[in-house]
């Protein structure tokens, strides 16, 4: 049992780094856009926003779809 | 009681992943926005729910498959239902102040196939989507080795994708756009309950009695049996109906979680020098940004990490966290081969049993009663390959 901690351990540890290392490539927001993200409205911002497993029908959002092929 | 239940608690690895729990949400707050840190904390919840009800779907469709106990399943399809019920006039527009989208997939070759092959995956794997997840989160070792394999599984499924969705198919069918929201959440109901009553009928013709989803529980309390689990099925189904539909308020889609582990692979592949940008799949779209983003701006992937730290917070509280086990070549190789057909299997569908099926079914989406019946009988295949296999012994033999 205390192996298969270690292992699990291990196991997130690595992920974590990889997680990190990952966050730190991308660039960071500037001040004003995470203001504004923190800022963020209820009611107005959790919409609108392609589903990561779905083929899109609405055309706005086309561009967003992951299971879509584009052009 | 309470006492008792107190000294199994693994204090250590609760402490340590309620420190990371609030480190990770204070940080997606402020590194990323309100809404990361939301979805993060309803995996969370999640994570606890899937673990202390212990609501999986690979081994709740063997045991109907080998023995008929169909309690498993009638949780399954009551979750349907009431989420069907939930998600209906949300996504058909009936509340113009919620904005979401559903999880649509084409209806076609691609779905029938990766439906398919991922119930193969999870007889073999030893769990699906969610119930990988959650079982990684309780520190079943083995386990890490189907995710290990989910995560490359899904991440070959996504260079392969633009050839399998060019097999034919009837693209996207909406039952709500088709019928209106009203006659189609009815007629799903209707044939939800058909379906209730049918495997409700075969436990009852083999078993001679219904197993039944409340079972009562040895905890003289309500609280000890809420803090420590398990959960009857029934608490699952109404933890699982409220935090999906959450999910999909907050992130304006369904809860999904297979498109995390391609995302994963996908950027790992990217990070050792493979060229992801000739794949069409990585080069447009959602995947597209995804990919050149952090992760932790992924909702699936803040999601699942949610999931993960929720099922060992409640593994160790209920003192079951990493339990000792013992891993033969045997589960090395089956989860191996598990985890490959559940990954490819779940790009080629558009999602697993929680993206596609769930998602996909309580969106009106018919791809997701395809990959039902595809995965159903790709399951079938499965516990016959672990009879042949020898995983598991034949009933007569037990």
């Amino acid at each position: 049992m205390k192996r298969n901690k270690v292992i699990m351990g291990a196991a997130i540890s690595l992920a974590t780094i990889a997680a990190a290392i990952d966050h730190t490539r991308h660039r960071l927001p500037e001040a004003q856009e995470l203001s504004e993200q923190i800022n963020f409205d209820l009611d107005n911002g959790f919409g609108n926003s392609a589903s990561p497993c779905s083929l899109d029908i609405d055309p706005d959002i086309d561009n967003r779809s992951p299971c879509s092929l584009g052009d | 009681m309470t006492t008792q239940r107190q000294a199994i608690t693994d204090k250590p690895v609760v402490v340590a992943t309620c420190l990371g729990i609030l480190f990770i949400s204070l940080f997606l707050q402020h590194d990323i926005d309100l809404k990361q840190s939301m979805l993060f904390l309803t995996g969370i919840a999640l994570g606890l729910s899937l673990m202390y009800a212990l609501f999986g779907f690979s081994g709740a469709w063997r045991l109907f498959i080998r023995e008929r106990k169909s309690a498993g399943v009638r949780a399954q399809l009551l979750l349907l239902a009431f989420s069907s019920i939930l998600f209906f006039p949300v996504i058909a527009g009936f509340f113009p102040s919620l904005q979401v989208n559903a999880a649509m997939g084409q209806v076609g070759i691609s779905v029938i196939i990766g439906a398919f092959i991922f119930g193969i995956g999870m007889q073999l794997g030893g769990g699906c989507g969610s119930g990988t997840l959650f079982t990684v989160g309780q520190g079943q070792i083995d386990m890490l080795i189907t995710l290990a394999f989910f995560i490359i599984g899904s991440t070959l499924g996504s260079f392969h994708l633009g050839w399998w969705l060019s097999l034919p198919n009837l693209g996207a069918i909406s039952t709500i756009e088709t019928f209106g929201w009203v006659p189609a959440l009815v007629t799903q109901l209707i044939v939800l309950f058909v379906l209730y009553r049918l495997v409700r009928l075969m436990e009852y013709k083999r078993q001679k009695s219904i197993e039944v989803i409340n079972k009562k529980s040895s905890y003289p309390t309500f609280s000890d049996r809420l803090l420590y689990g398990p959960w009857p099925l029934s608490w699952g189904i109404v933890a699982l109906v409220v935090l999906s539909f959450i999910s999909l308020v907050i992130a304006g889609y369904p809860w999904s979680i297979t498109f995390a582990f391609g995302l994963w692979g996908a950027k790992i592949w990217s990070a050792l020098g493979g060229d992801i940008a000739s794949y069409s799949y990585w080069s447009s779209g959602y995947p597209e940004m995804a990919l050149n983003q952090s992760v932790l701006k992924d909702t699936t992937s803040v999601m699942n990490f949610g999931i993960i730290l929720g099922a060992t917070l409640s593994a160790a509280i209920a003192g079951k966290y990493a339990p000792a086990m013992t891993i033969n070549r045997q589960r090395v190789i089956t989860a191996i081969v598990g985890g490959l057909l559940l990954g490819y299997g779940a790009r080629l569908a558009f999602g697993c049993n929680i993206g596609a099926m769930l998602g996909g079914i309580v969106s009106g989406s018919l791809h997701g009663w395809l990959w039902l019946v595809a995965a159903f009988i790709g399951s079938m295949l499965g516990v016959k390959i672990r009879l042949w296999a020898q995983i598991d012994k034949p009933l007569e033999a037990q």
